[in-house]
């Protein structure tokens, strides 16, 4: 056996990048590291001096994707720091913003990233000529996920009416009604590429090795929004004790921080809530999650996307029954938000795509930010990433050299990780 | 899903795509709150559309238009701050997919788009070449010059 020597570098852009090292010798894994190589963005310098309602703006630019989950997070953070009580409305309003937020983003990775790699295509590009009706209700799905955002929080991305204490702007009942239907018309698009993902899930590796899962968690609902700190290890925490869950650390190869708990690592996302919440997941996603074979505590990264699609299934269920929960209670489109801006400290959670994020904001009495703290999902999952490898490595030796790579690139896709999206200037050369 | 209404007419838009924090990268929405103040100078039907790091959302964008220009800050191995104007397929990408929906190009979604059926008939990109793409609040004085230029330039294709 010869010698094995993998450097998977995605410089997409120069500020964020996740490389891939991999070196083995007559069999045995020499080297293998998962490295993040970011830049620091400084968000929490940023938003340092700035007053309490431009919090949720200013960090809802950490991601986009993930930006309705840091306006989120945000709020309750602000929220708790001043005691502001927010509405049965309100709440109702803030989960069906998440589930948008859920469902746009678990549509887009299953759809374009999780697809491609188990129908061997290098991108969702060529898919669309070669499973053309399958993207095309990829895409419809996402579409509708948009529109469902732009009437709940003001726009697709970086929303604008989620403010503190409530919302500046409510959607009304015939909208809501409207909005309802399109989701239970969805339903079949929905079923379909499930069917497609279940038809190919016997390409996802076999791997497994047990590690901790942390995700919010709730008596009496599929957690998302608010809950507790839970683990599959056992115990449960409020999220103002963060701090002993994340345990942050450093480590030379990587500029994002480390995490870890009761062992060398834990994972968050879709998968950790499955495992914590299943009990609470909708009927037809439990259908689904059964035939795929997942189960809780199921210990596959690979998994991740499959728990990904039952969300969406979940997702959908969740917010029909949120939006008969707001019309039965009749929808009160002139409710606004009503506090006192006070001293204080709070810490806001919620579970996001990629797992459970964290905001932790202290004010002075004028309501100025004067101390803060995102802990965001992805840099909760790079410990845990790194430990895959250790893994799965060495049982992956007799592969050739670019099975192995890709194997360990979809190993990390299945986290579907958060690495910097701040700027976006195109990468380009003349055609001669 | 249900497809954009039959146009009898041409919509068309204006696109800015980048990041204001993060340097020159936030050319393209510079150039497009220009263009909106000088509103006066340009067909009344145009949209100003600012896709922000959104990216992927271009895809749903560009459904709805027959012509549309999109501006963004770009490397493409020119003089610093030099302006370009082209099509799609004057150039090749060098991004590559990633591991991640973060990494978007802006190529993928014009790719997807034509294989929806849904690309406009009418694509011009602007593009300057950046300098410094780091998280500040400006762009260099240079790239700030072209921003003026580039609003000019697409206040005269109309």
């Amino acid at each position: 056996m010869g010698e094995i020597n993998i450097n998977v570098e995605h410089l997409t852009r120069v500020e964020g990048h996740g490389n891939i090292v991999l070196n083995a010798k007559d069999g045995t894994v020499e080297f293998v590291q998962w490295q993040v190589s970011e830049a620091p963005r400084f968000f929490e310098s940023f938003v340092r001096g700035r007053p309490y309602n431009e919090l949720s703006h200013i960090t809802s630019r950490i991601c986009g994707i993930c930006s309705i989950g840091h306006s989120l997070a945000s709020l309750k953070a602000t929220e708790a720091a001043m005691g502001i009580q927010i509405t049965e409305q309100t709440q109702i309003l803030r989960r069906l913003a998440i589930h948008a937020e859920n469902l746009q983003s678990h549509v887009l990775h299953v759809g374009y990233l999780v697809a491609p790699d188990l129908l061997g295509a290098p991108s969702v590009v060529p898919l669309a000529s070669s499973h053309t009706d399958a993207v095309l209700k990829i895409v419809g799905l996402h579409r509708l996920a948009n529109e469902f955002s732009n009437l709940v929080c003001g726009r697709t991305v970086h929303p604008v009416s989620l403010i503190v204490g409530g919302f500046s702007h409510i959607p009304s009942e015939k909208q809501l009604k409207e909005i309802r239907q399109k989701w239970v018309d969805a339903i079949p698009d929905v079923v379909a590429v499930a069917e497609i993902v279940l038809s190919l899930a016997h390409k996802l590796p076999n791997f497994t090795r047990e590690t901790e899962f942390i995700a919010l968690t709730a008596d009496d609902e599929y957690a998302i929004y608010d809950g507790d700190i839970g683990s599959t290890d056992g115990g449960r925490w409020p999220v103002a004790e963060y701090l002993d869950i994340t345990n942050e650390f450093v480590v030379p190869h990587s500029t994002a921080k480390y995490t870890k708990h009761k062992r060398e690592s834990y994972m968050v996302g879709a998968l950790a809530r499955f495992n914590l919440n299943y009990d609470k997941m909708g009927p037809l996603a439990k259908e689904w999650a059964g035939k795929f074979g997942l189960q809780p505590v199921n210990h596959n990264p690979f998994m991740n996307n499959v728990a990904q699609l039952v969300e969406i299934v979940h997702s959908i269920e969740d917010t029909l029954a949120q939006i008969d929960k707001l019309l039965e209670m009749g929808v009160n489109v002139n409710e606004r938000p009503k506090y006192e801006v006070k001293a204080g400290r709070g810490v806001g959670a919620v579970d996001v795509p990629r797992g459970i994020l964290f905001h932790d904001y202290t004010y002075d009495d004028k309501g100025v930010c004067v101390k803060a703290n995102c802990i965001i999902p992805t840099n909760q999952n790079h410990n845990n990433i790194n430990l895959d490898f250790q893994a799965i490595a060495p049982t992956l030796l007799n592969l050739p050299e670019k099975e192995i790579e890709l194997t360990l690139e979809m190993l990390v896709r299945a986290y579907d990780p958060c690495i910097s999206c701040s700027t976006h200037y195109l990468d380009v050369q003349w055609k001669r | 899903m249900p497809l954009p209404p039959f146009i009898f007419y041409m919509k068309q838009a204006i696109i800015g795509i980048g990041n204001p924090l993060m340097g020159d990268d936030g050319a393209g929405i510079a150039v497009l709150n220009l263009l909106k103040q000088r509103k006066s100078e340009l067909p009344e039907d145009i949209d100003y559309v600012e896709m922000g790091t959104g990216g992927i959302n271009l895809v749903h964008v560009l459904a709805d238009y027959d012509k549309v220009v999109l501006i963004d800050a770009a490397k493409f191995g020119g003089q610093p701050a030099e302006i370009r104007k082209f099509r799609p397929d004057e150039v090749h990408t060098l991004k590559t997919q990633g591991y991640s929906l973060h990494d978007w190009d802006l190529f993928t979604s014009l790719d997807i788009s034509k294989k929806m059926g849904e690309l406009p008939d009418d694509i011009i990109i602007f593009s300057v070449q950046i300098i410094d793409a780091s998280p500040v609040d400006h762009m260099t004085p240079q790239v700030e010059k072209a921003v003026v230029e580039m609003a000019g330039m697409i206040v005269d294709l109309f």
